[in-house]
């Protein structure tokens, strides 16, 4: 049983409003501000590129944009909306009244804002924004190559950033784990619960890394200490790779629960979903050091057979869903289009990432525009695909209106072909020689029109971007009324009112799944 | 609640497992060290949760926590240390102090609206 005490009204009342519902939607409004503020970097970055020669930006300039650009989409747009995600749902989906802890996920949302504008200061000091990249290697990093204080200002927006992820998913996996509604087995979590679960896991027990990895830079720029780049490359991408799946996970769990319900049926292969993301989970914290097969430092052969391992675990998930769909009554809403969409485009970045995982091939590869290409291919045309399926999808639970159906259809399109012209010439371009994180680049036949096309695709991509925020505007306000549970939804969110009130639910339906929904339903037809 | 705990501890057993195989396949490297420590601290927190799950009970929320964001910015303003110097730093701690106290007292307000 649940009190609520020290209510709040008005702005302030938002601002420290500790509620998870209210946790989850600032932040997911703060990574939304810092995704506009990245694209729109990377607009730019794309009208430098789009003809050999041009100088739009100066290549320092060019240096801050490929850096900042690459630090917000990772450490304040891609994580913090999968764990947003997850703080908003996952006391929905287990009938909890809040996450564990509210106050100290009310402390971690700000601390996440405040790293940003940290990163996003640096462009106000003399020397200008952090410069080496989102992964500021070492020495690249150090006083000598980096002055000035904007990459200290990185390194403390980054620390803080990071710290925050990690309270937000211990905060959640601990609701997950001991404040589970009666019959709530974890045998019966719902996909997506599960898919945050191992976020969480993975965020508890790989980030913590990057704070070490932070701590070289500080010791190397302000007390002169001569670090082992290895190390570092080895404490950074101990975080690196999990956080690319902590990016990939929760939409994979949303990308489930749409198939599910936009197919009229259970899940095929409940138990081996759950066993794969557990699978897919430890092998991934398994692989980091393939980002360095070309130091010559580590075991390539290791990293390779592990790399290429996540494979069975990708293809069981794929499997699954497609299963799921294959005797469903499939209904094309906007949910499921994005779904669909998110399955056949993330298979060019998984196969791609096959590619990169095997040493010889990385050796031509590495540094180029295809890995840009691939992991592009993964977080924008898979990931972010997967985002808006869920956004969909749960905007009529979050707000109890339906986001526009024509202005949805229009962006889902433009969205596909923005970002097949983005992304695709990539490949090509980096198999042609092109390396990334520079201003430009030789005129040389291939190299020209491919970059033009790659920049009229951002330029559509950016249109189908401000579709969707203008749908949203108007659904907002002037949305169609949902109800409580619109599409027929399987899983214990659907059994409350929307927006759901502050306790979350006044009674829950029995649980006897992993679709309690769904079995009631079927009850009541027998 | 218990078991769920479990969980966590045999994914970090399966890290430990894989670190093994990389100590193996290298010797004492950063990267078997690395996956050894990450998944020892799995199976502490596993077990840590298997142990200490409680029944549920009463609890309070709290809805509003002007502390938590104050001790947010302390924080942040701790860290502008790194750029501006040291008096930022003690500048920021002692927004934390204040900020803590905050939350001890709306903790024990918490506490007694629990008990009814």
């Amino acid at each position: 049983m649940t009190v609520a005490v020290l209510p709040g009204r008005g702005v302030i009342g938002w601002a420290a409003a500790a509620d998870h519902k209210v946790v989850a939607l600032r932040l997911t409004v703060a990574a939304a501000i810092f995704m506009l503020a990245g694209g729109a970097m990377a607009l730019v970055m794309r009208a430098e590129l789009a003809q050999p020669g041009l100088q739009v930006t100066s290549t320092e300039t060019y240096n801050e944009l490929f850096t900042t650009h690459g630090s917000s989409m990772i450490y304040l747009v891609m994580i913090p909306l999968a764990l947003a995600l997850g703080a908003y749902l996952v006391p929905l989906q287990i009938g909890a009244a809040d996450l564990v802890a509210p106050r100290l996920n009310l402390f971690a949302s700000w601390l996440l804002v405040l790293g940003g504008i940290s990163i996003y200061g640096g462009f106000l000091t003399a020397h200008g924004a952090a410069t080496a990249g989102w992964t500021e290697f070492l020495p690249l990093s150090d006083d000598t190559f980096s002055p000035g204080p904007g990459t200290d200002m990185w390194v403390a927006g980054v620390g803080l950033a990071n710290l925050a992820e990690i309270l937000l998913a211990g905060t959640i996996l601990l609701t997950i784990l001991t404040r589970r509604a009666p019959g709530m087995t974890m045998l019966r979590l719902p996909v997506f619960t599960w898919a945050t679960l191992v976020t969480c896991l993975l965020t508890v027990f790989g980030f913590p890394a990057l704070e070490v990895a932070l701590g070289l830079i500080v010791a190397a720029r302000h007390f002169g200490a001569e670090v082992n780049p290895v190390a570092y490359l080895h404490l950074f991408w101990f975080f690196g790779h999990p956080a690319v799946y902590v990016m990939f996970f929760p939409f994979l769990g949303a990308v489930a629960e749409v198939v599910q319900v936009f197919s009229g049926r259970r899940l095929v292969g409940y138990n081996a979903l759950v066993l794969a993301l557990l699978g897919f989970a430890t092998g991934s914290m398994t692989v980091w050091a393939h980002h360095m097969f070309t130091t010559g430092q580590v075991p390539n052969e290791y990293f390779a057979i592990t790399s290429t391992s996540l494979l069975v675990f990708a293809g069981i998930e794929y499997f699954d869903m497609t299963a799921t769909m294959w005797r469903g009554v499939v209904r094309m809403a906007l949910p499921m289009l994005f779904a669909i969409a998110f399955l056949a485009q993330f298979v060019i970045g998984g196969v791609t990432g096959v590619i990169t995982a095997s040493p010889v091939l990385d050796y031509h590869l590495n540094d180029s525009y295809f890995v840009v290409g691939h992991f592009h291919y993964t977080l924008f045309a898979g990931s972010m695909f997967a985002l808006f399926a869920g956004v969909y999808y749960w905007f009529p639970k979050v707000t109890g209106r339906f986001l526009g159906d024509r202005m949805g259809r229009v962006h889902f399109w433009l969205l596909v072909l923005g970002t097949n012209l983005t992304f695709f010439p990539m490949f090509v371009l980096g198999y042609l020689g092109m390396t990334r994180r520079v201003a430009d680049y030789p005129d040389q036949p291939g190299l020209d029109w491919l970059n033009l096309i790659s920049s009229a695709g951002a330029a559509v991509t950016g249109v189908a971007m401000l579709v969707f925020l203008w749908n949203v505007l108007v659904s907002l306000t002037g949305g169609e009324p949902a109800g409580d549970d619109p599409w027929g939804g399987h899983t214990l969110e659907w059994a409350t009112t929307s927006p759901p009130p502050r306790h979350n639910f006044d009674s829950l339906p029995p649980v006897r799944s992993f679709a309690p929904l769904l079995d009631l339903r079927e009850e009541r037809t027998l | 609640m218990k078991r769920a705990g479990l969980v966590v501890a045999a994914w970090g057993a399966v890290l430990i497992l894989h670190s093994i195989v990389l100590f193996i396949w290298v010797g004492v490297a950063y990267s078997s060290m690395l996956l050894l420590a990450s998944g020892l601290a799995s199976v502490v927190a596993g077990l840590a949760v298997a142990w200490r799950a409680s029944s549920p009970r009463r609890r309070a929320l709290a809805d509003v926590s002007l502390p938590a964001v104050l001790l947010a910015l302390g924080v942040f303003t701790a860290s502008g240390g790194l750029v501006a110097g040291r008096w930022l730093t003690v500048l920021g701690a002692g927004i934390m102090v204040v900020a803590a106290a905050g939350l001890i007292r709306e903790s024990l307000a918490m506490r007694r609206e629990a008990r009814g």
